[in-house]
């Protein structure tokens, strides 16, 4: 039997996160965490090497988090899915130059969430 | 000018006259023989009309005096010709060895013509400065004016090379008034030097082309202060289009410009937690969303799942309101439109399966329209879309669903139309116990004071109609 893919989430919104969790787990993934802030976001991944990261980008009290997958990006080369409210232009030009990551907007829809992730996890993982 | 002589013997009695004498006083030489100087028909006056006393009649005085006199002016009135002749008067008496007087001589030539003249150029004189008067009175009330509004005024001849400037430019720009305008170079170096090109090219163009300007421009004083002056100028033409001067204006605007400033200030910061605010709301409906996401998994009673679905539906369509608003660009009114693609695609996402044969038709017209509209209207579209495709379509089925918004600026008309199954003959949906189809009529008759009807010939076709109120700003 294939192992179970290794998920991230960061997310500061504990609710949207235990619900992110409980849906990716029923979809038959592996959840490594779910952090709220830039920095134990890092420490996260350093411990758990999650196969992909869900990154909401406004995160209170702490970096956002296209500054933490710029970070990662020095390290790291596994696929990130931004969750954001808004096609902000500044935040599309942000994300534009990092390689590796795909933008799905909130309030998600799980269908549009687990296609995606199942498309990425197979091409680009 | 020939002179009017007339002799007098001792007593002040004429006893001689030539012509001109006789012409002069308009009496003929008989008249004048024998007339003493205290004939009460000689009416002498003194310049400024009084009546001359009789003692300082000319023959009186040397007649007095024994002496000559020289150069008196008088006025005669002439009875008969109802008017006045100024005359210049001299005389000398013609004395014997013991004295005494022989005979006095008077001689007097017309000079009313140029008293005329010089009472004219004296009237010109005393109103000439009475409007000099008036003029500086205007002046110091102009200087006044100019002070209270901040604004200075000057003036530039092309010709002369000659420039004015009020007390109050003095004052803006900081130049001593005693030391006279300053030169171009001068007044360029005192403007910000991020503004001296505007300035120096605004200038050349008036002067060269006669092209008035209009513009803001900083001033940098030499205690650092610095400030905002609105600079206009017109300049002077001739009827050739030659320039042949300027003329304008500088106008102190630091103080409305920081008050502008705090102003601007105030409504960035509200609008910033009004966006805030937008965020925020739509942010916490994301919350309950999962919430009942959630709950829903802890559950296995296909009803519950289904009503906490339906309630997360709802729910997500008045976020989606809110971050519409929080896109808007004045952050009261967004295109409902726009609003119904985006709640649309929602739908479609969490409704309809990747197999599904569903054909999603939308035919959508701008409508603006604010919060208290769009939110109502986005419940009962959620409910007539999400019933289309419970009830309207078995899994798999193949067929339509057609959305239409028109708007003919009076009327918006909102129609969700499918050709599924259909709505069973005499379905009284107004009297139907459900929380679906009792929201939708209270939404559109009580809340949008609009109506909802049921269209069943065809397809199954619900039409809202309402109207957008006027005045409904809300921010």
């Amino acid at each position: 039997m294939e192992d179970k893919k290794k998920i991230l989430i960061v997310e500061d919104e504990a609710i949207n996160a235990m619900y992110l969790g409980r849906l990716l787990k029923s979809s038959g993934y592996e959840i490594t965490g779910a952090v709220a802030t830039g920095e134990s976001a890092i420490a996260s991944v350093e411990e758990n090497c999650p196969d992909i990261v869900l990154m909401d980008i406004n995160l209170r009290n702490s970096i956002d988090g296209i500054e933490v997958t710029k970070i990662l990006r020095e390290k790291y080369k596994f696929p990130i899915i931004f969750l954001s409210g808004y096609d902000d232009q500044e935040i599309l030009s942000r994300i534009g130059s990092i390689l590796n990551t795909w933008k799905l907007n909130k309030p998600i829809v799980e269908k549009n969430l687990t296609d995606l992730l199942q498309e990425v996890l197979a091409n680009h993982a | 000018m020939e002179a009017g002589i007339v002799i007098h013997a001792p007593d002040t009695s004429i006893i001689q006259s030539n012509d001109r004498a006789s012409e002069i006083l308009g009496l003929s030489h008989d008249q004048l023989k024998g007339k003493i100087a205290i004939d009460p028909n000689w009416k002498f006056v003194k310049l400024d009309n009084s009546p001359l006393p009789i003692t300082e009649y000319p023959v009186n005085r040397i007649s007095t005096s024994k002496a000559g006199m020289k150069n008196q002016l008088l006025g005669l009135f002439r009875p008969d010709k109802d008017d006045i002749v100024w005359v210049m008067v001299n005389g000398s008496p013609l004395l014997s060895n013991t004295g005494d007087i022989i005979e006095i001589a008077i001689s007097f030539v017309d000079i009313t013509g140029q008293k005329q003249i010089e009472e004219g150029i004296l009237t010109a004189q005393l109103g000439l400065e009475k409007s000099q008067k008036k003029l500086s009175d205007l002046n110091v009330t102009l200087n006044q004016a100019q002070e209270l509004t901040h604004v200075g005024s000057w003036s530039f001849n092309l010709a002369t090379q000659k420039i004015e400037w009020s007390d109050e430019m003095f004052r803006i720009w900081g130049f001593d008034s005693k030391k006279g305008a300053p030169d171009f170079d001068e007044l360029v170096n005192r403007i910000h030097p991020d503004d001296q090109d505007l300035f120096s090219s605004s200038v050349d163009k008036a002067a060269r082309l006669g092209t008035p300007y209009d513009f803001e421009h900083r001033i940098c004083l030499p205690n650092e202060a610095q400030k905002v002056i609105r600079a206009i100028c017109h300049p002077i033409l001739r009827d050739s289009g030659e320039v042949v001067g300027l003329g304008g204006i500088s106008q102190d605007i630091t103080d409305s410009k920081i008050a502008e400033g705090g102003i601007k200030k105030s409504l960035e910061e509200k609008e910033l937690l009004l966006r805030e605010l937008y965020h925020r709301t739509k942010n916490n409906m994301q919350v309950i969303s999962s919430m009942l996401s959630i709950q829903s998994q802890y559950t296995n009673n296909v009803d519950v799942k289904e009503t906490l679905e339906d309630m997360k539906s709802r729910i997500m369509g008045m976020a989606l309101v809110h971050e519409k608003l929080y896109q808007a660009k004045d952050l009261s009114w967004i295109d409902l439109k726009d609003y119904i693609i985006d709640l649309v695609e929602l739908l479609k996402g969490s409704l309809l399966s990747k197999s599904s044969n569903l054909e999603i038709i939308t035919n959508l017209e701008n409508t603006r329209t604010n919060i208290d509209t769009a939110i109502p209207c986005g419940i009962i579209i959620n409910e007539l879309f999400t019933n289309a495709i419970k009830h309207g379509f078995s899994d798999n089925s193949k067929g339509v669903i057609k959305i239409s918004l028109t708007n003919n600026g009076d009327e918006i008309c909102v129609s969700v139309l499918d050709n599924g199954v259909g709505i069973p003959t005499g379905f009284d949906f107004k009297n139907h116990d459900s929380y679906g189809l009792n929201s939708i009529i209270m939404l559109s008759e009580h809340q949008l004071g609009g109506s909802i009807t049921l269209n069943t010939e065809n397809d199954t076709e619900f039409i809202l109609k309402f109207k957008e109120p006027l005045n409904s700003e809300r921010v």
